[in-house]
């Protein structure tokens, strides 16, 4: 075999394993251009502790009709967010409340030519996780540059960078695409006097930040006790600052919390006269 | 191997109900005289004006309804645990599952060995709330969460979820659903035994030469292992590399290939840091 037929050679191996490491970084299959997903936020500019919606909308700029079989409800799992604090790197993943844990089959998306779809959800609390301490270091490394460590989506005050991406399964093809936004700048600021005290009492507990937005505790049911202390915690901050920043999300989840906690009651006590002694 | 049991909790006929049987009815006559035949979720019946004729309840969980008679008088099933079996074996063959376990290669090893129940009374559509009021009045089992030799997780056999998401036209259709807000927190799921069972898919059987499961949209085996999935942290973009095929974990009627891919089993192991509840 002659010199140059082994550089040949070497040169299509190395091409082909080049791309293949490339898929294999990405996990993408193709990025169809005709489809174009944006990310928008009527609020660019919020607090620390304020919850903000955002907006995801998928057009057809192509000219002809696009049948795809998911949704972009975050619920489902195919839309993703990620948050940094530079433009074009350091991104990290955001995973708001029950993300991705939606096994349901929505109707069948049809998008005519400049046609969007669209879908929002808050981007707030974020279920941070919870790491094994027998984790190798690599291990810890790759989950914390992957992922928010914090249960706030915005932490501290600054300027964030947010982009959007969402997988498409289209009807007529088994593998899915990958659609991203271009990323949007929102400015976070911290609070001032009785406000900052405030913000100063919740914004080291996720459960604050799942309750401003949810309306419902995190700490699951049965541990009663603690439910108790952190529901009388948030009625002392309502007492203390009640005309605070923070008073009236407070008081709206506070409301939608009894209104809740009546009807689990009502559901117990009924299951309980129909359970079998 | 390092055995691990995953401890599950079973539970029969959570819910039973009386659906009405027969409802004569006629077609409807517009104000120009024109029949309006009375259309199901699929298939139109055409009469002419004045013809009486029988409407059927369609829904058919069991697949033994030939006479079109609804669920009248079904128990609720057991989620189907025929690929979550207490089992060392591998499931080969997922079509025709018999005594394996497909978590087998993550080493977790199912065990039942809880005492099951058949729990309340019938309730045609289930939401959240009432989904955790059976929670808390029926699972209890703090003794053995607390062991540090078993995970325990609870599967419950539901008949709908909420009116919207029933499987019932016009909306969508919530085959399983694991509660929890993060991707690992999970403590059980609900397997809705009749979204989209309905009798027509039975039917579409007589036109195929091989009817499988394939006829209806998602084996309900398959939910139950895709719950289980998520209660290990599994998600919809558990992708095999150089794909979007997230094998068992794909969502609902996306599933082409039916076992954990090594991006699931890898987060079951706890190859991810990221603890299970």
């Amino acid at each position: 075999m002659n010199r140059g037929y082994s550089i040949f050679i070497a040169t299509i191996v190395c091409l082909v394993l080049s791309a293949f490491s490339q898929i294999a970084h990405n996990q993408v299959i193709e990025v169809d251009p005709k489809l174009e997903l944006k990310l928008t936020t009527p609020k660019l500019a919020s607090l620390l502790g304020e919850v903000t919606r955002f907006d995801f909308a998928v057009t057809n700029n192509s000219k002809e009709t696009v049948i795809f079989r998911n949704s972009l409800d975050p619920m489902s799992g195919y839309l993703n967010i990620f948050i940094s604090k530079n433009r074009n790197r350091d991104f990290k993943q955001y995973i708001g409340p029950g993300w991705g844990k939606s096994d349901a089959v929505f109707r069948i998306v049809s998008l005519k030519p400049d046609e969007t779809v669209r879908e929002s959800a808050p981007i707030f609390w974020h279920a941070k996780p919870e790491l094994s301490v027998a984790s190798a270091d690599h291990v810890i490394k790759r989950v914390t540059e992957d992922l928010i460590m914090t249960n706030y989506a915005f932490p501290e005050r600054g300027t964030y960078y947010i982009k959007a991406s969402c997988l498409i399964h289209l009807s007529n093809r088994t593998e899915a695409i990958l659609l991203e936004s271009e990323p949007i700048e929102v400015t976070i600021d911290e609070p001032a006097g009785e406000d900052l005290e405030v913000w100063n009492k919740i914004k080291n507990s996720g459960d604050f930040a799942y309750f401003i937005q949810e309306g419902d505790f995190l700490i699951p049911s049965y541990k009663t006790e603690e439910r108790a202390k952190f529901q009388r915690d948030v009625e002392q901050i309502l007492n203390d600052h009640p005309s605070s920043f923070y008073a009236q999300s407070l008081r709206q989840s506070l409301d939608k919390f009894r209104a809740k906690e009546v009807r689990r009651q009502e559901n117990i006590d009924k299951l309980r006269k129909e359970k079998p002694h | 191997m390092r055995r691990t049991r995953l401890l599950i909790l079973q539970r029969e006929r959570l819910i039973y109900r009386k659906i009405k049987k027969k409802t004569k009815g006629h077609n409807k006559v517009n104000s120009l005289g024109e029949e309006q035949p009375c259309a199901g979720n699929r298939l139109a019946a055409f009469y002419f004006a004045g013809t009486p004729f029988e409407l059927y309840d369609d829904d058919d969980m069991d697949s033994e309804d030939p006479n079109l008679n609804g669920d009248d008088g079904d128990p609720v099933q057991r989620p189907d645990t025929d690929l979550m079996e207490d089992s060392d074996v591998p499931c080969t063959d997922v079509f025709n599952a018999n005594n394996c376990n497909v978590l087998v290669n993550a080493y977790v090893r199912p065990t039942y060995d809880l005492t099951g129940e058949n729990v309340g009374s019938f309730n045609a559509n289930v939401d959240d709330g009432l989904i955790a009021s059976y929670r808390n009045s029926y699972f209890q089992n703090q003794s053995t969460e607390a062991s540090e030799s078993f995970w325990t997780v609870y599967f419950l056999g539901a008949y709908q979820y909420t009116t919207l998401l029933d499987g019932d036209p016009p909306d969508a259709t919530m085959y399983g659903l694991t509660d929890g807000v993060a991707a690992n927190d999970g403590e059980g799921s609900v397997i809705f035994n009749e979204e989209n069972r309905d009798h027509e898919y039975a039917s579409l059987d007589d036109y195929n030469p091989f009817p499988t499961w394939r006829t209806r949209p998602v084996n309900r085996r398959f939910t139950m292992a895709h719950e289980a999935g998520h209660l290990f942290g599994g998600t919809h973009q558990d992708y095999t590399p150089f794909t979007t095929d997230s094998g068992l974990m794909t969502q609902g009627d996306k599933i082409i290939h039916p076992i954990f891919t090594t991006v699931t089993i890898n987060k079951i192991r706890g190859g991810t840091g990221i603890l299970h509840p």
